[in-house]
């Protein structure tokens, strides 16, 4: 075959090339020194990109665009009688008007059912407000709290593409951040319970953690970033470890990473 | 309802969702928000002007009411997004050029910023804007984990020209991160 272009070699890095055509393209790879370098450079281009624009981020305010958009959704949807109103609360209107009207008849099964549908309205409204967590599968909201930490929850995420991102946001004064090397493919953050996680790609994050947090991360994997606060803390890439941030304490299976109000002030 | 998205601004025609039932509003917030408020904020390189354009786009999907499959609705999102970034860009420059005869405001973020963070920030922001707008956009959404094919069809091109558009935009932007880090940036 004669020498691909770099955007076919681009596809292939990319994962976009597949079956026969993805084997000739690595085999022409392996034996052709100058397609080979240039697959080298685009790849170098690649993840100097990736790495390059970790640094013009800034945190999403969550709460905030969360509240607000569903804070609009909630008046359209839920529109009655022409007041803006939500539907539980629709219903307890209802429910107490209702009830108004039943005790004006002593003995009356409306009274019965007044108490009944009030018990499981409130039930219901109840459950659906302790929704705090926003990740579906993949949370474990009982798993087991690391030794010595306070952490009660967690989430971890599939190292599906050879690399995971770890950012952990507001870590409390003083609390302790540790990277611990394990066994198997998933990345997990533990954390106390009040933690809020999302996750996206191959990216978690931890938000407002109530105390010390464990970050555990497969030790056969290549791409590695673990920051705290849009500081990088830790790189790994290509197997190299790249320790950025304030160390407290390190051992061949984890790093303690001091804690941001300690007496050496955050990562430089 | 709609299930196409394809009228309006910042939708293009091309897009077609499979309907899959009604959307679960808040699932697609946090699996998609994070994302598209970074790709905004990494477009224009100001998070408050990010956070209204990824509302804006929420916005507009609520208003519409919309079904499909979340990666549809996801390009859809990111389609949106890009549109109003571009609307904003135009504006942002014709207000330039009238406000050009004045002196330029004083730097927002202050004398505590750190200089050397600042200094690395304004380095790869340079070097994106040396990008075409929609090999940018293009960058930045494969940089988001969109497909090839997603990618044709927020920016509206072939499919097969992505590798290559990719290739070279990669390469462009490692190059001025280079050369801005040696002091030979590209003048604009």
């Amino acid at each position: 075959m004669g020498h691909p272009d770099k955007g076919l070699i681009q596809a292939l890095l990319d994962g976009e090339v597949e079956g026969t055509e993805a084997e000739n393209l690595r085999a022409h790879l392996e034996s052709c020194r100058e397609c080979e370098a240039g697959a080298e450079a685009l790849e170098v281009a690649s993840l100097e990109t990736a790495r390059a624009l970790l640094l013009i981020d800034s945190e999403p305010r969550l709460q905030d665009a969360r509240s607000h958009l569903l804070g609009k959704k909630g008046p359209r949807s839920n529109r009655v009688f022409g007041f803006s109103i939500s539907l539980p609360k629709a219903a307890s209107i209802a429910l107490l008007l209702t009830g108004a009207a039943a005790t004006a008849l002593p003995g009356s099964p409306v009274r019965r059912w007044m108490v009944q549908g009030w018990e499981a309205l409130t039930e219901s409204v109840q459950s659906s407000s302790d929704q705090e967590n926003p990740l579906g599968a993949g949370e474990d909201q009982t798993a087991p709290s690391p030794e010595g930490l306070i952490a009660e929850i967690g989430a971890g995420i599939p190292a599906l593409t050879g690399g995971v991102e770890i950012w952990i946001h507001d870590l409390a004064t003083e609390a302790e951040l540790r990277v611990v090397w394990v066994d198997g493919d998933e990345a997990w953050i533990r954390a106390g319970e009040g933690t809020r996680f999302t996750r996206e790609g191959s990216r978690l994050d931890a938000f407002e953690p109530p105390g010390a947090v464990r970050v555990e991360i497969p030790r056969d994997l290549e791409q590695v970033v673990v920051g705290l606060n849009g500081t990088v803390l830790l790189r790994k890439s290509g197997g190299e470890v790249e320790i950025l941030g304030p160390v407290q304490q390190r051992t061949p299976s984890e790093i303690i990473f001091e804690a941001p109000g300690s007496t050496n002030d955050g990562p430089s | 309802m709609v299930r196409g998205l394809g009228t309006g601004r910042g939708a293009r025609g091309r897009f077609t969702l499979t309907p899959k039932g009604p959307v679960n509003f808040e699932a697609l917030f946090d699996t998609v928000y994070p994302s598209l408020f970074r790709y905004c904020n990494r477009l224009t390189g100001d998070p408050d002007q990010a956070e209204d354009l990824a509302q804006e786009a929420f916005f507009r999907l609520l208003d519409r009411g919309a079904e499909g499959t979340d990666a549809g609705l996801r390009s859809w999102l990111f389609s949106v997004a890009t549109n109003l970034v571009r609307d904003r860009a135009r504006t942002r420059e014709t207000r330039r050029r009238i406000l050009s005869g004045f002196p330029p405001p004083e730097d927002e973020t202050g004398p505590e910023r750190d200089l050397a963070r600042a200094e690395e920030i304004q380095r790869v922001r340079k070097a994106l804007e040396i990008l075409s707008q929609r090999d940018r956009e293009m960058l930045l959404l494969r940089q988001e984990g969109f497909s090839y094919r997603e990618i044709a069809e927020v920016a509206d091109v072939s499919h097969r020209s992505v590798g290559t558009i990719l290739a070279r935009a990669f390469q462009r932007f490692a190059a001025e991160l280079s050369n801005e880090e040696s002091g030979n940036g590209t003048s604009r």
